[in-house]
């Protein structure tokens, strides 16, 4: 057809399309013209021409052949799991729509099945749901908004974000969210060299769903950000009010910054909505460079925790940091302080809940809906790795990064205490066998499993609780990690080591430098051990051993026959292979060999392998 | 073939056929909204929660496919996301439209599958009764909502079936000939009781020239005989005459149009108690050119039996309960749909047609509940309009006096006095500005009277809507938002009481002193014509529920994308 065609097409169908829709008090002359009608639209309605999809392919399966295990698993030794935790998808596709150059929309679509045999065994969804974007740039800044689904978001440590912690942990096991690198070697080589590893979004963010409006660039360096909505902990789709609201306002003075910071997150206990329950807390983060090798930064600021029958008390919350730089000490050091009171809960920081105990959460309108709570459950007093924070507690924290040629030693030291004697309880994890030991319990996080018991399982991972037999304190922690790392040749191709040591112990209150004796409550000791070896350009090797040793102390629950403390030993060896099939195609094979055993609770060991297979296409 | 051209039906299709290479586009819109209410009644009210939240993001994903030159394929899902849901939780998956169409021979153009019609305002015609419409200010942003939801669009209504549609064009004495036909499902079979049901019907519309127009429509509602064990099957036809005389002199335009028709509507197996009536009206007009303004004056005599239900069914079934504190007080009674409902829940709209009488509310129009369409009307109307080159100001107005044919349990006879204006004023134009400043404002006045001889004859009941709106850009792109809608009743009437046939079998009185006020206020960030972001907070408050008058306040966050 040509263009003259076209134009008579158009005129011809404009002329039966003058009528409008109006109103009953708008005039319609047009009415009753006889050619009115007909199918409709009369014009032609152009579309986008492209939308983008993109996202990843995940296989994961895993055999497990136990020679011992827990009297609750039963007589199957062997298990056959196909899929991940929490339902992790295997195919997750996100489709992502430009309408114009400055606004987006994106929704995502995940199929996963458990591969039953069944062909009607297949679940689709959405993780993140529907997301509206857009931005607009003017003279007094850049504007943004975002709505919709989950958008992966952050403000400041305390208020909202995720913990990133300082980067000492295993490489050996593959987390969902870890991406495939250029070569397979590539991502222990980046780890050697930065110390880190390039992550998705959701890194240090939290998953937020609600309307967040900010802006940036605006005169004389001042930021904002807003955010009216949902955290994890908010879910839920009934009509009574279960939200958070969060902001935060920055300004940047050179290479200096200070902002403040607020979250609260409310919700009613009782069906007419009248009985809040929930917490706020407002801070400042800041950062100063107070010499050319002295740089302050950290977070100060308050918050309460308000129910029917709390006393809304409000409570500090302080995290700050002294980093020296190598030219002045020789190496750098980073001085840590915080302090966060027991009054202060925010399970959207990076701080945990070990004091709260939450407001009868079986009498609240929508009770754990989806999992979902207004507050996490405390984790009692916790033994924690350095970098976590949690609320009841305040430590001195050393940090240090070293250097000799290809070794490079990471040094933490930590000394905390609780600031009120509130639990009787200690929890604590298992690193070397952590995430085998998390597969034991699939479909759901159990809490109190375990042949005593005593253990709760998180995602990806375990703690267990023990009881301490004395009054109940204001509990010290004291903590050494270590982290090295270097690299050497064998037949020319490149071999990484990596070591992870931790030493920590808890006892009755604080002290200065650990006590390694049955004195204190806890001591755990754990060594990770890992080599990669670059058998090829698209093949890696991969070995870890794991060791982990953990003592009740005197004061602590014993067995009922041995009457002795916990007396715990795990040892894990495993051994993979990493193999880039094709360009973003990788596979991962792993197989562990573990064994563990409390010498004092008879019930408590296991000893088995466990075969992982990991395939993982990014598109 | 000389004589004869193909008049070209492929509109939609040539622009897209004419871009080579490009098979397949993408159609749609997403939009979110969260909104944080209060509501409040009865001091007392221990019963009804009164904070409530809500919301919901969803994304509309059509693929238009292009398999050739002349065919289109539209398949469009719906993803919904509801505030609240995490990780998958609150989702639903659903197919909002799809259809194929294209041009056969170079000749007919078809479609099939959703369909979004109508022929004359008699046959099939989406009439909107119940809604003042303001295309400015907060309201403007609702109607936006509520019309993409239920897909209307140029008093379309959205079928489901199929359609064919051709002219030919002569070189004398008739410039064209126009044909359209459809054939639509309203439901499917149930094997018993229910019969296959389908809605078809089309016209032939002659062009004589520039002079005259004139068309011949015909549509029927009818059961499928033997798709059910029961064989008595339902059928209501019209067949309505279209015309258009139109003279156009320098310094005016002025014509008659209008439609007439008859309909018969019944059960096969009970003839005598079908419904068979006729419907006149017609419609003098006159264009004054160089003083913009436009005058209207006209009769309509609309059968009390006249039945066309393609015509006369309702955006809104009032018998239906709404989702937003949906009970209250102590004695938790239900809250009846109100006008803040309509605006804001679009689950409340029809998508299609209803073969039967729907019911209506009398305090938002009594005169003309099913629109010009409405049966048992007689009388005649008076309009006037003005719209200046400059589109500063865009006025209309009309008067109705009407009157019913027929009794209603009486043989007194109803009066109705409706008055419409509608007036849409452009600050920015008048001033020259680059940034928008527009009011709009509607306003609809009723009055029904009866007078008798009997207690019960008595009717008088008066109502009066009004709906203004201002958007005030106050830097670019951004506008201040704000309307003001009222709409106040008082009175009473005697209305009828339908059995499941549409057969009267009692009258109830309908007795009402209330009103329902929204005032609103926003601002709005335009992206771009088809994306914008809007945030607003209005208070209502309604009394037409006499002894339990209730308020909220709202706040709510709209981001609306089509593309």
């Amino acid at each position: 057809m040509n263009i003259s065609k076209i134009t008579y097409c158009l005129l011809l169908f404009a002329s039966c399309s003058i009528g409008q829709a109006y109103g009953q008090s708008k005039q319609d002359s047009s009415i009753f013209k006889p050619n009115s009608g007909g199918l409709f639209p009369k014009k032609y309605e152009p579309g986008l021409k492209n939308i983008s999809v993109s996202g990843y392919y995940r296989f994961l399966g895993a055999y497990s052949s136990m020679k011992t295990q827990y009297p609750e698993m039963g007589e199957i030794n062997n298990r056959v799991f196909l899929g991940d935790d929490s339902n992790l998808p295997q195919l997750s596709t996100t489709i992502t729509v430009v309408p114009t150059k400055n606004t987006m929309f994106s929704t995502d679509l995940y199929i996963w099945t458990p591969m039953t045999g069944s062909e009607e065994d297949y679940v689709q969804g959405l993780l993140l749901g529907v997301n509206l974007a857009g931005s607009h740039s003017t003279k007094y800044g850049t504007f943004g908004v975002k709505t919709g689904g989950i958008h992966w978001y952050k403000l400041s440590p305390m208020t909202f974000a995720a913990n990133t912690g300082y980067n000492r942990f295993s490489l050996f096991e593959r987390n969902p969210w870890d991406p495939n690198t250029r070569k397979t070697f590539e991502r222990y080589e980046t780890f050697y060299e930065n110390g880190s590893l390039s992550q998705d979004e959701r890194w240090g963010q939290q998953a937020f769903h609600g309307f967040i409006f900010e802006g940036s660039d605006l005169p004389h360096g001042f930021s904002f950000n807003f955010m009216q909505g949902k955290s994890q902990l908010n879910g839920g789709a009934t009509p009574t009010p279960n939200n958070m609201t969060g902001g935060r306002i920055a300004k940047m003075f050179g290479n200096n910054s200070v902002s403040i910071n607020g979250i609260r997150s409310k919700t009613y206990s009782d069906s007419l909505a009248k009985e809040l329950i929930g917490f706020n807390m407002i801070t400042s983060e800041f950062q100063v460079n107070l010499a050319k090798n002295i740089k302050l930064s950290g977070e100060i600021g308050a918050g309460n925790y308000f129910s029917p029958t709390s006393e809304s008390k409000w409570g500090e919350a302080v995290d700050v940091k002294l980093n020296f730089g190598k030219e002045l000490t020789f190496f750098p050091i980073e001085v840590r302080y915080f302090q966060v009171s027991p009054n202060v809960i925010n399970n959207n920081g990076i701080f945990w809940n070990t004091s709260i105990e939450e407001y009868a959460p079986e009498q609240l309108v929508d009770p754990l809906e989806g999992g979902q709570a207004p507050l996490l459950f405390p984790f009692a007093s916790s033994l924690i790795t350095i970098g976590q924070m949690t609320n009841n507690r305040r430590a001195l924290i050393l940090n240090t990064d070293l250097k000799f040629k290809r070794h490079k030693v990471t040094l933490g030291y930590s000394m905390a205490s609780e600031i009120e004697a509130r639990s009787s309880r200690i929890t604590y994890g298992h690193p070397a066998n952590n995430l085998a030991l998390s597969r034991f319990w699939r479909w759901g996080f159990p809490t109190d499993v375990g042949p005593y018991g005593n253990l709760n399982k998180i995602y990806r991972g375990v703690y267990e609780s023990m009881n301490i037999t004395d009054s109940v304190s204001a509990k010290g922690f004291n903590s050494i990690e270590v982290s090295y790392k270097t690299y050497f040749k064998v037949f020319n191709r490149k071999v990484m080591l990596f070591y992870l040591g931790g030493f920590h112990t808890v006892q009755r209150d604080f002290s200065v430098l650990p006590k390694f004796s049955k004195e204190s409550y806890l001591q755990s000791y754990n060594h990770q051990l890992e080599f990669y070896y670059e058998l090829a350009p698209r093949i890696s090797l991969s070995n870890y051993l794991g060791y982990d040793r953990i003592y009740g102390g005197d004061n602590t629950e014993v067995d009922v026959i041995t009457q002795a403390p916990k007396n715990q030993q795990g040892i894990s060896y495993a051994i993979g292979l990493d193999l880039q099939l094709s360009k973003n195609v990788g596979l991962y094979l792993r197989q562990r060999w573990m064994t563990y055993q409390d010498y004092s609770f008879e019930l408590d060991q296991y000893k088995g392998s466990e075969t992982t297979v990991e395939l993982k296409i990014f598109f | 073939m000389k004589y004869l051209l193909l008049s070209v039906f492929i509109t939609l299709l040539s622009n897209s056929y004419g871009q080579q290479g490009k098979k397949v586009q993408f159609v749609g819109g997403a939009r979110s909204l969260m909104s944080n209410s209060n509501f409040t009644s009865d001091p007392s009210d221990s019963m009804t929660a009164p904070r409530s939240t809500g919301g919901y993001a969803l994304v509309d994903l059509g693929i238009k496919i292009n398999p050739n030159k002349t065919t289109e394929i539209l398949g469009m899902f719906r993803i919904r996301n509801d505030f609240g849901g995490f990780w998958g939780g609150g989702v639903t998956f659903g197919v909002r439209q799809l259809y194929v169409r294209g041009v056969a021979g170079k000749v007919l153009r078809y479609q099939v599958g959703n369909l979004d019609y109508k022929l004359t305002p008699y046959t099939f015609y989406n009439h909107n009764a119940d809604i003042l419409t303001s295309s400015v200010g907060t309201m403007g942003i609702k109607e936006d909502i509520f019309n993409y939801e239920s897909f209307y669009r140029e008093n379309t209504w959205r079928q489901q079936g199929a359609s064919v549609n051709f002219a030919l064009q002569f070189p004398k004495v008739v410039k064209e000939i126009e044909f359209n036909g459809f054939i639509t499902r309203m439901n499917p079979t149930n094997f018993a009781d229910i019969m296959e049901r389908l809605y078809g019907g089309g016209n032939m519309v002659i062009t004589q020239g520039k002079h005259l127009t004139v068309g011949l429509n015909h549509v029927s509602i009818f059961d499928l005989a033997g798709t059910a064990i029961d064989s008595n099957a339902y059928s209501n036809n019209v067949s309505t005459l279209t015309y258009d005389v139109r003279f156009d002199a320098k310094k005016f335009k002025y014509g008659v149009d209008g439609e007439s028709g008859i309909s018969s509507s019944g059960l096969s197996q009970a003839p005598e108690d079908a419904l068979n009536d006729y419907f006149l009206h017609a419609r003098a007009y006159l264009n004054l050119k160089k003083k913009n303004l436009g005058f209207d004056l006209g009769y309509m005599d609309n059968g009390a039996d006249f039945r066309s239900f393609g015509a006369q069914s309702k955006r809104i079934d009032y018998s239906q309960q709404n989702n937003f504190f949906k009970r209250y007080t102590n004695d938790q009674i239900l809250r009846p749909i109100s006008m803040y409902d309509i605006y804001n829940d679009p689950t409340l709209f029809s998508n299609g047609i209803q073969a039967g009488v729907m019911q209506y509310n009398p305090a938002v129009n009594n005169a003309l509940p099913y629109g010009l369409a409405t049966f048992n009307r007689r009388g005649g109307y008076i309009g006037a309009s003005y719209s200046d080159s400059a589109k500063i100001i865009d006025a209309s107005a009309k008067y109705y006096l009407l009157n019913e044919i027929r009794g209603q349990g009486t043989s007194a006879l109803k009066t109705f006095n409706y008055a419409n204006l509608d007036v849409h004023f452009s600050l920015s134009n008048l001033m020259k500005w680059k940034k928008k400043v527009d009011v709009h404002t509607g306003i609809a006045i009723q009055k029904t009277t009866r007078e008798g001889d009997f207690t019960f004859e008595s009717v008088d009941l008066s109502s009066f809507t009004m709906n203004t709106g201002f958007e005030i850009e106050v830097i670019e792109k951004l506008s201040v938002l704000a309307n003001v809608f009222l709409l106040q009743s008082k009175g009473s009437d005697q209305l009828p009481v339908r059995d499941g046939n549409d057969a009267i079998v009692n009258y109830t009185e309908f007795s009402v002193d209330g009103i329902e006020s929204n005032i609103a206020g926003g601002l709005k960030f335009d992206f771009s014509e088809k994306v914008y972001l809007a945030a607003m907070y209005e208070w209502n408050k309604n009394s037409f529920v006499v002894d339990n008058p209730y308020q909220f306040s709202q706040m709510s966050i709209y981001y609306v994308m089509k593309f």
